[in-house]
């Protein structure tokens, strides 16, 4: 070897850390794991399919003609209970897959504005997720609504009836905002496993221990659990009583800001 | 070196004896050795004993109607810490997928039934003790707690029900653990082997019993967690199998499961 050749990297490789860059980056890494697919086509199949069968079913199953439209489509978007299990444990992924695999050590490096990565990573969960559970919950009322028609002696259900519309977006916001009570929980505790217990523990088991459980003078109190404030937006509350159902979603969010919030401070403050 | 190397004979043979002791010895090493176990049961202890104090011996309608519901009020928390127990047993093989060791395991014990049977050995024997230890003191203190402002008939183990909802929450309990284990073994990655079990054991039953027209809702007792509620009288379905035939069918559930665990950890690559 006589002389070594420099090459010019055209981008400076160091310097610019720019929003843009490191979004594409985690883009790249949400999209290149398989589990990613796996439970973005379970979300879709799940919200359409159990949609499309449960309305059948119903429609076979007694008498549904004096059903009021909104528990039709209440009826129809009953797979949000289950695709909120699914899209909550993509949100955990965000974090905790790099943290099993050690790579959160080269994120951190590479991106050490550590907030940045934070954001990045929640936009591409956000940007996804949103519009995939829109969609779905849409086509899965859309597929109902035509079993439910082509069915004679039934009275039409549409967009226009009361609730409905709220009902509809509603099932699929309240999914997305779980996904991102997931991602804060992932961040916070870092293990794969405690968090997806802690997200089932939180988000399943408890409205249902609550609602066997708890004494009469506080069973009001389940109502406020994230799970039964969420999906007061939409009527699959479990309990005695419901918030009325654009506080409860606020709330929801409002806990998936706190998550998120906590998980910042953890990101900022602690190691990684 | 000048000096001779001096050869150190291993006291015990190393390969040649393997027995089911070693190996659950050793497994037995691995599962206390692990943070988490120490977590996960220290939580499912404190979740079933310390529901039992919470609760309202009755629910929500106030008073218990019997001394049945009584017990069954004391073992609610065991719904919380099945939760930590399948995590527990789920994580008994994915464990050793995520970390790699799994292939040390197969190398060491290369009767890989004989590491199946070890694993299951020694996570069964603590769960089993664990489980049937904290639904008996959470009835215990329930009884402590909230029988004497009831004013009511003393509700205790003669009475054959209670007996069996106490004991059958801690044995549903146990067999709930190893079904977790069963399913880790099986798909190998835990987040992926957890999802299915939440899904398949807390989200699928309640979807199904709100969203059914109640005509088709009659074989949501043959679920798992359903059939295991029965043996304690706290199944979610409308009907419930009789008790001892729901803890049947849960363990015909594990253990199949297990063979299909078996099988597939006999047949295929690591």
């Amino acid at each position: 070897m006589t002389s070594a050749s420099f090459t010019k990297s055209t981008i400076p490789v160091a310097g610019n850390l720019t929003m843009g860059g490191v979004l594409r980056s985690e883009w790249t890494k949400f999209r290149s794991v398989r589990s990613t697919w796996w439970l973005l086509s379970m979300t879709v199949i799940l919200v359409v399919g159990l949609g499309v069968i449960l309305v059948v079913l119903e429609i076979n199953g007694g008498a549904p003609k004096q059903e009021p439209p909104y528990q039709v489509a209440q009826q129809i978007e009953f797979g949000a209970l289950i695709t909120q299990l699914v899209l909550g444990v993509l949100g955990i992924l965000m974090f905790t897959s790099e943290y099993g695999s050690g790579m959160i050590r080269i994120s951190v490096s590479v991106v050490p504005r550590r907030l940045m990565l934070l954001w990045a990573k929640l936009s591409v969960l956000c940007v996804v997720v949103l519009p995939l559970t829109l969609v779905s919950s849409v086509v899965a009322f859309v597929l109902g609504e035509l079993a439910w028609q082509s069915h004679r002696g039934l009275k039409p259900v549409g967009f226009g009836d009361p609730q409905v519309t709220r009902i509809v977006i509603g099932s699929a916001l309240v999914v997305a905002a779980t996904a991102v009570c997931g991602f804060g929980m992932g961040a916070i505790i870092r293990s794969t496993a405690g968090s997806i217990g802690t997200l089932v523990g939180i988000f399943f088991v408890l409205p249902l221990v609550a609602q066997a459980a708890l004494p009469r003078g506080v069973a009001g109190l389940a109502r406020f659990l994230p799970s039964n404030a969420g999906d007061a937006l939409w009527g699959g509350t479990i309990g005695p009583r419901s918030m009325t159902p654009w506080s409860g979603f606020a709330l929801l969010c409002g806990y998936a800001v706190a998550l998120v919030a906590v998980a910042g401070w953890r990101l900022r403050r602690g190691d990684a | 070196m000048p000096t001779a190397a001096t050869v150190i004979r291993p006291r015990e043979p190393v390969a040649g004896n393997l027995t089911m002791t070693g190996v659950l010895r050793s497994e037995w090493t691995k599962f206390r050795s692990v943070r988490s176990t120490w977590w996960l049961l220290s939580t499912t202890v404190i979740l079933t004993v310390g529901v039992a104090v919470f609760v309202s011996p009755g629910g929500a309608s106030g008073k218990p109607a019997s001394a049945a519901a009584f017990a069954r009020s004391t073992e609610y928390g065991s719904v919380l810490s099945q939760l930590a127990l399948l995590v527990l047993g789920v994580m008994v093989f994915t464990g050793e997928y995520h970390s790699g060791m799994i292939r040390a395991s197969l190398s060491v014990v290369p009767r890989r039934l004989l590491l199946l049977w070890g694993k299951l050995g020694a996570f069964g024997a603590v769960v089993l003790a664990l489980s049937l230890a904290s639904s008996v003191a959470a009835f215990v203190l329930g009884t402590l707690v909230h029988q004497p402002h009831g004013g009511r008939a003393h509700v205790w183990f003669g009475d054959p029900q209670v007996t069996r909802i106490v004991i059958g929450a801690g044995l549903v309990l146990a067999v709930t653990g190893i079904f977790g284990l069963a399913i880790g073994a099986i798909i190998r990655n835990t987040a992926a082997g957890l999802s299915t079990i939440a899904a398949i054991f807390f989200v699928l039953p309640l979807l199904l019993r709100l969203a059914l027209p109640s005509s088709d809702q009659g074989f949501l007792r043959l679920m798992p967690s359903n059939a295991a509620g029965a043996l304690w009288n706290a199944a979610l379905s409308p009907t419930s199998l009789s008790p001892w035939t729901g803890f049947a069918l849960l363990c015909g559930y594990t253990a199949a499961l297990v063979a299909v665990a078996a099988w597939r950890l006999r047949r295929g690559d690591a």
